[in-house]
């Protein structure tokens, strides 16, 4: 009977331990990726680059030490040796980063990230910014820096070959491809892209087209120009729908400001940049110092480029703003099938078929893409309606020489040598020297357009079967000559002026050619800003020196608030009993964009009503949204009976006064309702990785400063939030520097976040030449 | 000391390898002298071996930011103590 029971007992304690092994099995089974990335100790992910290493560099030895906030200071025997390090230094700390912006700009997102992207992948592989890079790179190739190039691609494959992969390659369980010098190129091609890649022209048309010709009372040309025609029915609104996520962002400008030693404490130049991109996980720009025995530059780069993009050396220091000038043109031809007429004669589009490779749940699928371009460069089709597209971009481009050549410059003439190969993106270069010297010059490729023989504005659409708009020497995806454009010298620059400031402003009055129109200059509100600032030190023979352009940089007084206001004050009695209080914050208000400011968040928040009520009615009734909105700038200054202001939902004529006080009571809704106390509670940044895991965001602070600030920083409620990027001030007795986040792009890093707060509060850190920190890193020449 | 040597030899091969975690546990089953201890053991082994990663991340200053990764903090916490516990099941089947 016992026996019996104990056998029972005994089978039962069996059955019980293979149903827990079962479910073991099962558990490693389902969760076998997950226990091989997050096992304690073992697991991939707890595995980074951190700490020092030696590595075999075929081009000679280098030593890279890391400073207290993570910026390598690269020594080397030469310069090839120096580009190897930089390679796998800036792989270590960005390798990610690189990969995905090669992705998008290849259109290879969907392939990691799925169906969401397709269509981003669709619109990069149609506009094939990689057959252009692999253009710059044939034209580069012979160059002095085109075997520096190649050595910076071979240190950063030696890392991806030996190297521990960021965190995000095992999560997403890839491995990147190596990196190639069309690479390289292809993140030029980005960044100029993002800064001049405006689909305006269409969305003048598309307004025309929706709202009348009237319309464009709202977009002034700076020119006295009249070419009346702006052509509607070239382009449906469905692919400016399609095409618009693409394009250059809203908020995207920066600013930068030179003041001569007459001005200034110890009577040398100061310089100031601060460009305004997109604040993202981890941030835009990587900081470096770079140093052999004839090179001793540091600044910043875009990870994947080797060179120092905005920076200083012993002899120069330089800084770029975006010159916001029209270098993209949209065609539409006479097709039949598969041919285009152009002047007269039937061509065929050239086609090529692409593999698109997108993630599913069964696996990768691939999908045929078909890439179309005509003589003028790629032709964009949604819905059966196509548009040609030239943009200066699209052929071989020299600005990574240029840059090389800022970095090697001694003087004024190496630097304006350097400056004749920025093809693109057209940007307002100044620059300082320790002999004293300044200089604006606002470089870069300006097509100039013809039709009959006439030069006309490049904001149309242009007949390209006609042959109409073109650009002579322009040859997309090959080396162009460039002689339709305008000639560099006729480049309207500044040798050696008093003080300069640029904020993305126009550039000139009455000058003779086609820069661009209001729609692609900035607001001038910053620029108004930093010259009052400049000018006033000036007038009280103030001497400037670090410190003053800090509080410069730091400075959050709002030009249209000081505008904007005085109109609401006038407005008052029509303001609601609701309103009035709110309103009253505003009568002795600094105008500044203080985090802890309530009138600050009912300016700011009004602001954006105005517009809306002002614009709404007619824009939305014509199904065009707010991003079609005229700028501040136009809306300051219509007149208190503008037709604008009417509300054309309503039977009786409103004027500017009756909309300033309904913004102002729909400001106080929106104040009361979401609970807001001061204005860091709506302007917060929120920088968050693209990968959508919380604890890679950085943390949300409240952050003072507007898109109208010198202090810049931009939020509208959307994740996408633009602001400024790299702060830094070049003397040559010390200059400063900030980036929004931290130089390491590796979560497990001390440098991942650590300049966060100095940046949200205006603070600096030293933009030292000399070599510190611990040395990390040993290149050792391979035998 | 057999149990000892097992909880020992278990950890060093988990440090290299997350198999560690299954050899542990099923020792200290075989070695346990009863179900319910060997279910204590298991569970107390993958504790000790998340404990060690927990200090070791903390003695690199990498507490905050390990605790701070969500679903990831607790798989690796879940990873280890659930496999350990169920590897001793192995001694009900000798």
């Amino acid at each position: 009977m016992t026996s019996l029971k104990d056998g029972i007992f005994s089978n039962r304690k069996k059955v019980f331990s293979a149903v827990l092994l079962m479910f073991l099995a099962l558990f490693v089974i389902l969760a076998y990726n997950y226990i091989n990335l997050f096992a304690p100790f073992s697991g991939s992910i707890w595995k980074f680059s951190d700490g020092s290493a030696r590595v075999k560099n075929p081009y000679g030895w280098a030593e890279v030490y890391y400073d207290d906030y993570g910026v390598p200071h690269i020594v080397a025997e030469n310069e090839k040796a120096l580009y190897y390090a930089v390679g796998y230094v800036q792989a270590k700390d960005r390798l990610f980063q690189m990969d995905l912006h090669r992705r998008l700009m290849k259109g290879q997102l969907s392939e990691v990230f799925g169906e969401d992207l397709v269509d981003s992948d669709i619109f990069h592989m149609e506009m094939d910014f990689y057959g252009a890079a692999e253009a710059s790179w044939k034209a580069f190739e012979k160059t002095e820096f085109g075997s520096l190039i190649q050595a910076y691609c071979d240190g950063v494959n030696y890392y991806i070959g030996h190297s521990e992969l960021p965190m995000e390659f095992k999560l997403l369980s890839y491995k990147p491809e190596e990196w190639k010098p069309a690479d390289v190129m292809l993140v030029g091609k980005e960044i100029s892209w993002g800064l001049t890649g405006d689909f305006y022209d269409l969305q003048r048309s598309i307004i025309a087209e929706k709202l009348g010709v009237e319309a464009l009372e709202l977009y002034p040309s700076h020119l006295n120009h009249t070419y009346p025609i702006i052509r509607t029915n070239k382009v449906d609104k469905a692919l400016l729908d399609w095409l618009r996520p693409f394009e250059a962002k809203e908020g995207v400008g920066s600013n930068n400001w030179i003041i001569s030693g007459k001005y200034t404490k110890d009577g040398s130049p100061i310089l100031a940049n601060d460009p305004h991109l997109a604040l993202t996980v981890p941030p835009v720009w990587y900081e470096m110092h770079l140093k052999t025995d004839d090179l001793d530059v540091r600044g910043v780069t875009f990870p994947g480029v080797p060179a120092i993009i905005i920076g200083q050396n012993e002899y120069v220091a330089w800084g770029v703003t975006n010159v916001g000038a029209d270098v993209i043109d949209f065609y539409y031809y006479i097709m039949d099938g598969d041919k285009y007429l152009y002047k007269s004669e039937w061509r065929d589009v050239i086609k090529e078929t692409k593999k698109l490779k997108v993630k599913t749940d069964k696996g990768i699928e691939e999908r045929d893409i078909t890439v179309r371009k005509t003589i003028h460069g790629p032709l964009i089709e949604k819905n059966g309606k196509m548009i040609g597209v030239a943009w200066t971009g699209l052929t071989a481009t020299r600005e990574f020489l240029a840059i090389y050549k800022y970095n090697h410059a001694k003087n004024m003439d190496d630097f304006i040598e350097g400056l004749k190969y920025f093809d693109v993106p057209a940007q307002n270069l100044v620059y300082i020297d320790k002999y004293g010297n300044t200089m604006y010059y606002p470089a870069g490729k300006f097509p100039i357009r013809y039709i009959d023989g006439e030069v006309v504005p490049g904001n149309i659409i242009f007949n390209g079967s006609a042959g109409e708009g073109e650009w002579e020497g322009f040859i997309p995806y090959g080396t162009s000559t460039w002689e339709g454009f305008i000639p560099f010298e006729e480049i309207p620059h500044l040798i050696n002026p008093d003080y300069v400031a640029t904020a993305n402003q126009r550039v000139v009055f009455d000058y003779q050619y086609y820069l661009g129109d209001s729609m692609y200059f900035a607001d001038p509100y910053r620029g108004m800003r930093i010259y009052e600032m400049i000018d006033e030190a000036v007038e009280k023979e103030k001497k400037i020196d670090a410190e003053f352009i800090m509080e410069m940089q730091r400075d959050i007084y709002s030009k249209p608030a000081e505008f904007f206001v005085s109109q609401i004050i006038e407005a008052y009695d029509k303001i609601s009993e609701k309103g009035k209080p709110y309103a009253d914050e505003l009568k002795s208000w600094d105008y500044r964009m203080d985090k802890d400011s309530k009138a600050a968040l009912v300016f700011t928040l009004w602001l954006r009503h105005y517009l809306n009520e002002t614009f709404g009615d007619e824009f939305y009734s014509a199904g065009l949204d707010k991003s079609y909105y005229p700028k501040v700038w136009v809306l300051q200054n219509l007149d208190r009976n503008s037709k604008w202001f009417d509300d054309i939902k309503t039977q009786q004529i409103e004027n500017r006064d009756d909309i300033i006080a309904r913004a102002m009571d729909k400001a106080v809704d929106e104040i009361e309702k979401k609970g807001y106390r001061v204005y860091g509670d709506y302007s917060k940044l929120r920088m968050n990785h693209p990968f959508g895991l919380e604890f890679l965001n950085y943390p949300d602070l409240p952050a003072s400063g507007s898109p109208f600030t010198v202090f810049n920083f931009r939020t509208d409620g959307t994740p996408f939030q633009t602001g400024s990027s790299w702060r830094m001030i070049a003397t040559f007795n010390g200059s400063y520097c900030v980036i929004p986040g931290g130089n390491s792009g590796n979560y497990f890093s001390e440098h991942y976040n650590d300049q966060i707060e100095m940046w949200v509060n205006g603070e600096y850190k030293p933009m030292s030449f000399e070599v510190q920190g611990e040395k990390s890193l040993i290149f050792e020449v391979e035998r | 000391m057999k149990r000892i040597i097992a909880f020992i030899a278990g950890l060093i091969i988990t440090y290299f390898h997350w198999i560690g975690l299954l050899f542990g546990g099923a020792l200290l089953g075989i070695f346990s002298k009863d179900t319910k201890w060997a279910l204590v053991y298991g569970f107390l082994f993958g504790l000790t071996v998340w404990i060690l990663f927990a200090i070791n991340l903390a003695m690199m200053g990498l507490i905050s930011k390990y605790t701070a990764m969500g679903i990831i903090f607790y798989m690796s916490i879940l990873i280890p103590v659930l496999i350990s516990t169920l590897s001793v099941s192995i001694r009900g089947l000798l």
